[in-house]
C-alpha cells in the first residue's frame, strides 16, 4: 500500500492529467451530443452562470439601451428628412389632384345640361383669354374641324358666355356678353318683357329698349329671347340689379349681373345648330344645374 | 484561511473569464470576433503558478464551458487539459520570452484547442461550423490578451505576491 502511495506523489502530476483525459474520453464517448437532458450539476451550473452573467450585463445591458436609443434617433432623424422630402414631392401633387377633382365637378356639370335635341354640343376648353381693356374675348381649343362655327352659342352651366365670332381650323374666339360689341335679344322671365342686353366691358350687362312702362323688377331673371339670333331661347344671361330710369327718351335702362362668372371660366361647351332649328323653338328655361 | 482562499484566485478569475467570453460577449456583433479568455487565463497561470493551476482546474473549467455551450460533453475539457499540459511542458520557455512573442503563441493555442475541437466535431457530426470564427477567434484573443493580461498581473500581485 506504502509503494502505491509513493508510486502516486512520485508521479500525481501525470497520473491526475492522464485520468483528465481518460475522463473526458469517457465523457465524450459515452454522451451522445443532443440526448443528454440536464441534470442538477447542469442546472446548477447555469444557474450560477446566469446569475453572474446579470451582474455583468447590468452596465452592458445600459450600455445597449443607450445605443439603441442612439441609433433609434438617428433613424428618426432620417425617417424625418425622408418625410421632408416626400412631402415637398407630395405637396404639389396635392394641389394637382383638387385641381382635377375641381375641373372633373366642372365637366361633370357641363354635361348634365340639358341641351336642345336639334342643338349638336361641343365640349371646349378655354386655353386663352384674349381680353384687353377695350374687349372681352376668349380663346378655346376647338375649331373648324372639330365642328365649331360662327354664331354657335357658348354656355356653361350656369348661363351664357357669349358666342364664337371666329372659328379658326383648331381654334375659336369666343365674344362674350361682357363685351362692347356684345348685343344679345333678351327677355325679362316674370313678365315677358324683350330687350337688347349689351356689354360695355365691365363686370355688368346693361339691358337696352326696355319701355319706360314695362314690368320690371330687380331680381327679375333675364333669358335669350332667341329671336333674330344665334342664341336659343330660355338661356340664362343674368338677373336685374338696378333699374335705372331716364329724364328724356322713351325707354328705361336695366343693369344685370350677369349669371356667368367670366372670370373663372375654364370649360364651356358650344351649341352648334343643326339643320331646320329655330332659335326660338325652345320654351323651357335652359338652366338645370345650379351654379357651385 | 486567506491565503488558503487566495490560492482560489486562479480558479475564480478563470471562471469569470469564462463568464464574460461565453455570456456577456457573444453578441452578434462579436459573433466573429470573440476571445478565447479562458484559455488566456490558463496561459498565465500555466506559465506563473503552475502549483495553482493543474489539469484539474482546466478539465474543471472546459467541463463548465461545455454545459455552458452545449458543446458534446467532455471536448471542452479534454482540449483545455491538453492545452494545459503543453503549457506546463514549455513553461520555462514561454516565460523567458518576450511578451510580444507571446501573442503568435497564444493564437496558435487557440489554434490547437479548435484543431482539436474541430476534428472532433467533424468525425462525429460532421461538417457544420463557421469557418470565419475559427479564423476570428486566434486574432480577437491576441488583441485582447495585452489587456487581460495585465488585469491578471495585477490581481496576482495584489492577491497572491503581496502576501
Amino acid at each position: 500500500m506504502d509503494y502505491f502511495l509513493v508510486l502516486f506523489k512520485e508521479y500525481r502530476h501525470s497520473i491526475v492529467a492522464a485520468a483528465t483525459i481518460i475522463i473526458s474520453l469517457l465523457l465524450l464517448l459515452s454522451v451522445r451530443p443532443g440526448t443528454r437532458s440536464p441534470g442538477f450539476v447542469e442546472d446548477v451550473a447555469l444557474d450560477v452562470v446566469g446569475g453572474i452573467q446579470d451582474v455583468i450585463q447590468s452596465p452592458v445591458g445600459v450600455y445597449q439601451d443607450f445605443s439603441k436609443r442612439i441609433v433609434q434617433l438617428q433613424e428618426m432623424d432620417l425617417e424625418n428628412q425622408r418625410f421632408r422630402q416626400e412631402l415637398k414631392t407630395l405637396r404639389p401633387l396635392g394641389t394637382q389632384v383638387i385641381e382635377l377633382e375641381m375641373e372633373n365637378q366642372r365637366l361633370r356639370q357641363l354635361l348634365e345640361m340639358s341641351i336642345e335635341p336639334k342643338l349638336r354640343s361641343l365640349g371646349a376648353r378655354v386655353v386663352g383669354d384674349t381680353s384687353t381693356a377695350f374687349a372681352n374675348v376668349l380663346l378655346i381649343n376647338i375649331g373648324r374641324s372639330h365642328g365649331s362655327r360662327i354664331n354657335a352659342s357658348v354656355l356653361v352651366p350656369e348661363g351664357v358666355v357669349g358666342r364664337v365670332v371666329q372659328a379658326g381650323t383648331s381654334t375659336s374666339l369666343v365674344l362674350t356678353l361682357l363685351d362692347l360689341n356684345s348685343r344679345v335679344p333678351a327677355l325679362v322671365q316674370r313678365s315677358r318683357v324683350k330687350g337688347i342686353i349689351a356689354g360695355f366691358n365691365g363686370q355688368s350687362l346693361t339691358m337696352e329698349y326696355v319701355s319706360k312702362d314695362a314690368d320690371v323688377r330687380v331680381g327679375d331673371q333675364i333669358l335669350t329671347s332667341g329671336i333674330a339670333g344665334s342664341f336659343p331661347k330660355g338661356l340664362v344671361i343674368g338677373t336685374i340689379k338696378e333699374v335705372q330710369e331716364g329724364d328724356i327718351g322713351l325707354f328705361r335702362r336695366l343693369l344685370v349681373q350677369p349669371s356667368v362668372d367670366f372670370d373663372r371660366v375654364e370649360e364651356v361647351r358650344l351649341l352648334i345648330p343643326g339643320q331646320g332649328y329655330q332659335p326660338s323653338e325652345r320654351s323651357k328655361p335652359f338652366r338645370t344645374t345650379k351654379a357651385p | 484561511m486567506l491565503s488558503s482562499l487566495n490560492t482560489l484566485l486562479p480558479w475564480v478569475s478563470i471562471f469569470i473569464a469564462m463568464v464574460i467570453q461565453e455570456t456577456a460577449i457573444p453578441s452578434a456583433s462579436w459573433d466573429i470576433l470573440r476571445p478565447d479568455m479562458v484559455i488566456i487565463g490558463l496561459f498565465y497561470w500555466r506559465m506563473y503558478r503552475p502549483d495553482l493551476c493543474g489539469p484539474i482546474l482546466a478539465f474543471s473549467t472546459g467541463l463548465l464551458l461545455d454545459i455552458i455551450s452545449t458543446t458534446p460533453l467532455g471536448l471542452n475539457a479534454l482540449s483545455k487539459t491538453v492545452l494545459v499540459l503543453l503549457i506546463g511542458r514549455h513553461g520555462k520557455v514561454f516565460r523567458a520570452l518576450d511578451f510580444i512573442v507571446l501573442l503568435p503563441i497564444i493564437a496558435i493555442l487557440v489554434i490547437i484547442d479548435e484543431t482539436i475541437q474541430w476534428i472532433w466535431i467533424v468525425t462525429t457530426s460532421g461538417y457544420h461550423f463557421r469557418w470565419d470564427i475559427l479564423i476570428g477567434r486566434p486574432v480577437a484573443t491576441m488583441i485582447v490578451m495585452p489587456l487581460m493580461v495585465r488585469v491578471l498581473i495585477f490581481l496576482h500581485r495584489s492577491w497572491l505576491e503581496a502576501r
